[in-house]
């Protein structure tokens, strides 16, 4: 049989051909015994693989893995194409006038001298409260409420940055506030150790700051970096799961690569087992987010913390622990508080290979 | 449209095609999971500028795709045997039944049909399945795989030819 023929049989069979076609091809047919045993042949390899579709459904695991999604609101639509570059090329313009306008009021505070008691007090005040330090420091010159009035006007972020998505997780590796503020321990110790959501004022702030230290020795450098788990010097949680005697309740995960223990999250000092599969490509090791977490213990959205060092490579950050973080959603940590959360994300060693 | 709707009306064709394109059940969970994490996140954007049958299935073929060159390599496909090669060539050779019963006979070309569906290359596959499980028409399986209509009759034409050579054969 030509390949022609085959592909005749097959859209007649289609019912894929015009009149003319079908009517040529039938009158073939009646008088062709093998056509018409090569068509008959075509049509039970059709109806087998309809029987096939028809006997498979899909296994009830999927609705247990997908049940949180159906719990969720999906996320807010993104922004068309043009849109999408226009907030980007708003974004610049505002952070390039904020730039410059905060480099402008840098410059008169070079010629400060050092130990005055404006800047003793400043300091003071910086080590106590970073966000009311700064702004002390920096309202009379008009900067911060310069950035306000821009930031108002600025779109606010796409949800699909909250859920974690990968588009949502270039958008964040642009945002600076993103980033952990750095407190010094007696901040974190004091009123405002349990309220570590971080401003774009205080993030401004900091910028300002650093610029200030540039200029001039009136403050002294401050820590950017701060451990996950709020202990200045730590560069992870001090303990692992196991240590703190958390056993793996041996949900499956990454099922091809055939996990056998089960993916967890560190939070709160408190580790809890996963019963969603993650996606079979994401490394083994450990990944800091970022979590909200509602008032009912679920996890509104969680995203990776994009100043370790530990994850593998940023292109591999970008794509499996962004489906990661999305597949986090709706699970439910019982007992935790709802705010914003740093939490570890352990995957563990696959445990044989694909 | 709800997410709950979609994932309902669309659980079982999108796992059957992630069943069908993936090597194992296993990946076709982990498959058919990131389809329709996709679908609940693309679904507000979504404005009907197609089918909705036609758009799930657009996730869900661009998902696979995109897993397997993930993958690279990780795609086991084995070329049917044509009539240019050795028949006796890898394939395994079957005594005819002396008296078949006719349900017996059946059950064995779903067998054969089934093992030589995942013989074939992805593209023609993907094809063949989409029209004769699902039922979808060549415009959409055009759009649902980003192909013209003419390639799609010739795909499909390859595929079913493939099948039933591979099916002679036993």
């Amino acid at each position: 049989m030509t390949p022609d023929t085959t592909e005749l049989l097959s859209r007649y069979l289609d019912d894929d051909l015009d009149q003319d076609a079908r009517r040529e091809l039938e009158t073939r047919l009646a008088a062709d015994q093998t056509l018409k045993e090569e068509l008959d042949a075509l049509r039970r390899i059709r109806d087998a693989i309809r029987e096939l579709a028809s006997s498979e459904q899909a296994p009830s695991a999927l609705d247990r893995l997908l049940g949180h999604l159906e719990r969720s609101s999906p996320p807010a639509p993104r922004l068309r194409p043009a849109l999408r570059v226009a907030a980007i090329a708003a974004t610049l313009v505002i952070g390039t006038a904020v730039v410059l306008r905060l480099s402008q009021h840098s410059q008169p505070q070079i010629p400060r001298p050092a130990g005055s008691t404006q800047q003793a007090k400043a300091k003071d005040e910086a080590h106590a409260e970073p966000s009311r330090a700064s702004t002390a420091q920096s309202r009379p010159e008009g900067p911060l409420q310069e950035v306000d009035r821009l930031a108002s006007r600025a779109p606010s972020p796409p949800a699909a940055r909250r859920m974690g998505g990968a588009e949502g997780a270039r958008g964040e590796a642009a945002q600076p506030s993103a980033r952990p503020v750095p407190r010094p321990q007696a901040a974190a110790e004091g009123e405002h150790a349990r309220a570590p959501r971080v401003s774009r004022r205080q993030e401004v702030s900091v910028k300002e700051q650093e610029s200030v230290n540039k200029a001039g020795p009136t403050l002294p450098p401050r820590v950017r970096a701060e451990p996950v788990s709020g202990q200045p010097g730590a560069a992870r949680p001090a303990q692992t799961s196991e240590e703190k005697g958390f056993v793996r309740l041996g949900v499956t995960t990454g099922s091809t690569a055939g996990r056998q223990a089960a993916s967890s999250v560190e939070i709160g000092g408190r580790a809890f087992a996963l019963a969603v599969r993650l996606p079979a490509d994401l490394a083994s090791g450990r990944y800091p987010l970022h979590m909200t977490v509602q008032d009912d213990g679920r996890i509104a959205a969680a995203r990776p913390a994009l100043e370790d060092k530990n994850v593998p490579s940023e292109r591999h950050r970008a794509t499996a622990l962004d489906r990661a973080c999305a597949l986090l959603t709706g699970t439910r940590l019982a007992g935790v508080t709802a705010g914003e959360h740093e939490a570890t994300l352990i995957v563990p060693a696959h445990s044989s290979p694909r | 449209m709800e997410f709950q709707e979609v994932y309902a009306r669309y659980k079982d064709p999108v796992w059957r095609l992630a069943r069908r394109m993936s090597r194992t059940e296993d990946d076709a969970l982990d498959a058919t999971q990131e389809i329709f994490l996709r679908v609940w996140r693309g679904l507000p954007g979504f404005r009907g500028a197609s089918k909705l049958s036609t758009w799930v299935f657009q996730v869900a073929w661009n998902c696979l795709r995109s897993r397997h060159r993930r993958s690279r390599g990780a795609l086991h496909l084995v070329e049917v045997p044509t009539a240019s090669t050795d028949p006796a060539e890898g394939v395994e050779v079957h005594d005819p039944a002396p008296d078949p019963e006719r349900r017996a006979a059946a059950g064995e070309l779903l067998e054969q049909v089934d093992a030589a569906l995942d013989r074939l290359p992805e593209e023609q596959r993907a094809v063949i399945w989409l029209r004769d499980a699902e039922g979808l028409s060549y415009d959409e399986i055009s759009r649902t795989l980003g192909i013209p209509i003419g390639t799609v009759r010739s795909r499909l034409a390859r595929a079913r030819g493939t099948l039933r050579e591979a099916v002679e054969r036993r």
